[in-house]
C-alpha cells in the first residue's frame, strides 16, 4: 500500500477543527480522509470500514472519544492507529485515552508541525507492522 | 392578830433542791401539850435523808396564815377542834380551795370521841390520814407522819417530773418551731432558686435557639459562598477549555499559512498572519493562566518536580520576550554564567514564572530602559532576580501583590493583563518548595526574586 493511499477517519464536533486537520493532512499529501462532525455518523462509518489512522476529539455530544476508542478496538484489532486531539489539557484525560488504545494525545491548540510529525510516525509504525 | 404564834425559827431551811432542807410539819392544835408531845416525838427525826422540823399554830387564823406563807409545808397535823368544833374542816377547805394547795398532806388528829371512822373521814375530806388522840397506839403518830411525808414526797416528785416534762416539751416546741421556721425559709429559698433556675433555663434556651439560628445562617452563607466560588472556578475551567477549540483553528490555520509552500503570501499578508499568530498565542497564554487559577482555587494545581538547569531556561525566556521588549525599546540583560545551576522544580512551570516576571517588568516598567536578570547561588537556593528601573510599587498596594484580579487596584491602567500572574507565580513557587519575594529599590526600580531549592549533582 502506498503511503498516501492510507485511509484517515477524522472525528471532531467542531467544524473548524475538522477543516484544520483536513488542511494539515492535505498539506502533507494525505487525501483519503473521511471527516465527521457528528460522532454517530462516524460510528456507522467505522463499523463498516477499516481505517488506517483515526484522528479523534474527546469531548463530543452523544458519543465521546472514549466511547469510540473502546468500541473501535473491539471491532478492529490492529487498526486504526489513533491520535487524540483534545482541549481537555488534564493529564487524566490523556492517560485514559492512552489506556483505551490511543497512540498519542496532542492538546489543542496543537502545533500543526507536531501533528504532521505524529501522523508520519504512525504511518511508519503501520508500515513496519505490515 | 396578837394570838398568832408561829414558830419560824428554822424557816430559812426550805426544801430547795440544792440545799439541805427539812420536812416542814405544822402542828395545828390549841393544846400546848400536844405541841410539846409532837415536838418531842417528831422533831429531828430523820426520814428519807432529811430531818423533820415541827412548827406550831393554835387556831384557824394562825394555821391559815402559816400555810399561806409557807407553801413548802409538807404536812399539817391538824386538830379539828380549835376555835370551835369544826375549825379543822375549815382549815382543810381553806387549804384545798382557797390556797389551792393539793400537795400539803393533812393528818387529822383529834381528841373528839364522837368522831367518825378513819375510812369515812378519808372519803369526806382530802386528807391523808386520821388519828385519834385517845385510841391511837404509841408510835402511831410517827408512822402516820412518815406515811404522809412519803405521800408528799411522791406528789412532789411526780410534779417535778411533770415540770421537767413540760420544760422538755417547751424546749421541743421551741426547737420544733425553729426547725419549722428554718424549713419554711429553706422552702422559700428552694422556690426562689427554682425560679432563678427556670429563668436561667429560659435564657439558656433562648440563647441556644439564637446560636442555632445564627449558626445556620452562617452555615447557609458559607454554603452559598462555597457554591458561588465553585461556580466561579467551574466557569473559569470551562471557559478556558472552550476557548481552546476556536484558538486551535486560529493558531493552526495561521501556522499552516506560514509553512505552506504552495501558498505564496505577500509581505504584508505574511505580517498579518504573524500578528494573528502572536495575538493567538497571547490569548492562549491568558486562557492558560485562567485555567491555572481555577486549578489553584480547586486545589488541583500540581507540579512534576525534577532536577532542572535554570540557566538555559532563563536564556530561553529572554529570547521569547525579546520581541515584546523591543517594541518598548527595552533591553533585556542577563549576565553570562559559566556554571550550570540545578534546582528541583517543574521545567514548564519554571519557564512560566520567569516569563511572568519578565513580562511584568516589560509591561509595567518604563520604556527605553534596561531590565536585568541575574542568577545567584546561595547556600541552599538558586535565586533568579528580575530588576527594572520603574517607579516601584506603592507600599500601600504591596499587600495585594499576590491577590488574584487585584492588579494593585490599577484597573484604570492601560496596561493589559488579567491580574492573576503573580498569584499563580506565588502558588507555583510554593508547590516547588521555593518562594517569590519583592523589594523596592533606591533610588528607583524594583526587584522580584524567585528562590528555588538547589540540587547538588
Amino acid at each position: 500500500m502506498k503511503e498516501h493511499d492510507l485511509s484517515f477517519l477524522v472525528i471532531d464536533d467542531d467544524p473548524a477543527s475538522l477543516a484544520l486537520v483536513k488542511a494539515t493532512l492535505g498539506q502533507a499529501n494525505y487525501s483519503n480522509v473521511d471527516l465527521f462532525d457528528d460522532p454517530i455518523k462516524a460510528q456507522q462509518s467505522y463499523q463498516n470500514k477499516s481505517y488506517d489512522i483515526l484522528i479523534l476529539d474527546l469531548r463530543m455530544p452523544l458519543l465521546s472519544g472514549f466511547d469510540i476508542l473502546k468500541e473501535i478496538s473491539e471491532i478492529h484489532k490492529t487498526r486504526p492507529r489513533t491520535i487524540v486531539l483534545t482541549a481537555q489539557v488534564e493529564a487524566d484525560s490523556a492517560d485514559k485515552a492512552l489506556a483505551l488504545g490511543a497512540k498519542k494525545v496532542l492538546f489543542k491548540p496543537y502545533n500543526v508541525k507536531e501533528l504532521v510529525e505524529e501522523v508520519h510516525s504512525q504511518v511508519e509504525a503501520l508500515a513496519s507492522a505490515d | 392578830m396578837n394570838n398568832i404564834q408561829v414558830a419560824l425559827g428554822r424557816s430559812e431551811q426550805l426544801p430547795k433542791s440544792n440545799t439541805t432542807w427539812n420536812w416542814k410539819v405544822l402542828l395545828a392544835d390549841d393544846d400546848p401539850i400536844f405541841h410539846k408531845i409532837g415536838h418531842a416525838k417528831l422533831d429531828g427525826v430523820e426520814f428519807d435523808g432529811h430531818q423533820i422540823e415541827t412548827l406550831n399554830s393554835n387556831n384557824y387564823q394562825s394555821t391559815c396564815l402559816f400555810l399561806q406563807e409557807n407553801p413548802d409545808t409538807a404536812l399539817v397535823v391538824l386538830d379539828i377542834h380549835m376555835d370551835d368544833e369544826s375549825t379543822g374542816y375549815k382549815v382543810i377547805d381553806f387549804i384545798r380551795n382557797d390556797l389551792k394547795n393539793s400537795e400539803v398532806r393533812i393528818l387529822l388528829y383529834t381528841g373528839d370521841s364522837n368522831i367518825k371512822s378513819e375510812e369515812s373521814m378519808l372519803d369526806s375530806y382530802a386528807i391523808s390520814g386520821y388519828l385519834s388522840k385517845i385510841n391511837s397506839a404509841p408510835g402511831q403518830l410517827l408512822t402516820k407522819v412518815k406515811l404522809a411525808l412519803r405521800s408528799y414526797s411522791d406528789i412532789r416528785n411526780i410534779k417535778k417530773l411533770g415540770q421537767t416534762n413540760s420544760e422538755l416539751e417547751k424546749e421541743v416546741a421551741v426547737h420544733t418551731r425553729q426547725l419549722l421556721d428554718l424549713s419554711a425559709k429553706l422552702q422559700s429559698e428552694v422556690i426562689k432558686r427554682q425560679k432563678t433556675e427556670d429563668e436561667l433555663n429560659n435564657i439558656n434556651n433562648n440563647l441556644e435557639a439564637e446560636i442555632l439560628r445564627r449558626t445556620k445562617a452562617a452555615d447557609d452563607a458559607k454554603t452559598e459562598a462555597i457554591k458561588a466560588s465553585q461556580a466561579k472556578t467551574e466557569f473559569l475551567s470551562r471557559m478556558s477549555h472552550e476557548l481552546r477549540t476556536p484558538l486551535n483553528a486560529i493558531l493552526g490555520f495561521s501556522q499552516l499559512l506560514l509553512v505552506d509552500k504552495k501558498t505564496t503570501l505577500t509581505e504584508r499578508q505574511n505580517e498579518s498572519v504573524d500578528q494573528i499568530n502572536i495575538a493567538g498565542k497571547h490569548l492562549l497564554y491568558l486562557v492558560s493562566e485562567i485555567l491555572d487559577l481555577s486549578k489553584i482555587e480547586a486545589g488541583k494545581l500540581t507540579v512534576n518536580l525534577d532536577a532542572v538547569n535554570v540557566i538555559p531556561i532563563v536564556e530561553n525566556c529572554l529570547l521569547t520576550m525579546q520581541q515584546t521588549a523591543l517594541h518598548r525599546n527595552i533591553k533585556l540583560e542577563f549576565e553570562e554564567h559559566q556554571q550550570d545551576l540545578w534546582v528541583m522544580a517543574d521545567e514548564v512551570r519554571v519557564k512560566q514564572v520567569i516569563l511572568n516576571l519578565v513580562s511584568n517588568a516589560i509591561k509595567y516598567g518604563p520604556v527605553d530602559e534596561i531590565i536585568r536578570v541575574s542568577a545567584n547561588l546561595t547556600e541552599n537556593h538558586v535565586d533568579i532576580s528580575v530588576i527594572d528601573r520603574g517607579k516601584g510599587i506603592d507600599p500601600k498596594m504591596q499587600e495585594y501583590l499576590y491577590t488574584p484580579f487585584e492588579r494593585c487596584k490599577n484597573t484604570e491602567s492601560d496596561v493589559e493583563g488579567t491580574g492573576v500572574g503573580l498569584a499563580i507565580t506565588k502558588e507555583l513557587m510554593g508547590l516547588m518548595n521555593g518562594k517569590v519575594q519583592f523589594v523596592n529599590l533606591q533610588p528607583q526600580g524594583c526587584q522580584f526574586t524567585l528562590s528555588f531549592p538547589k540540587v547538588n549533582l
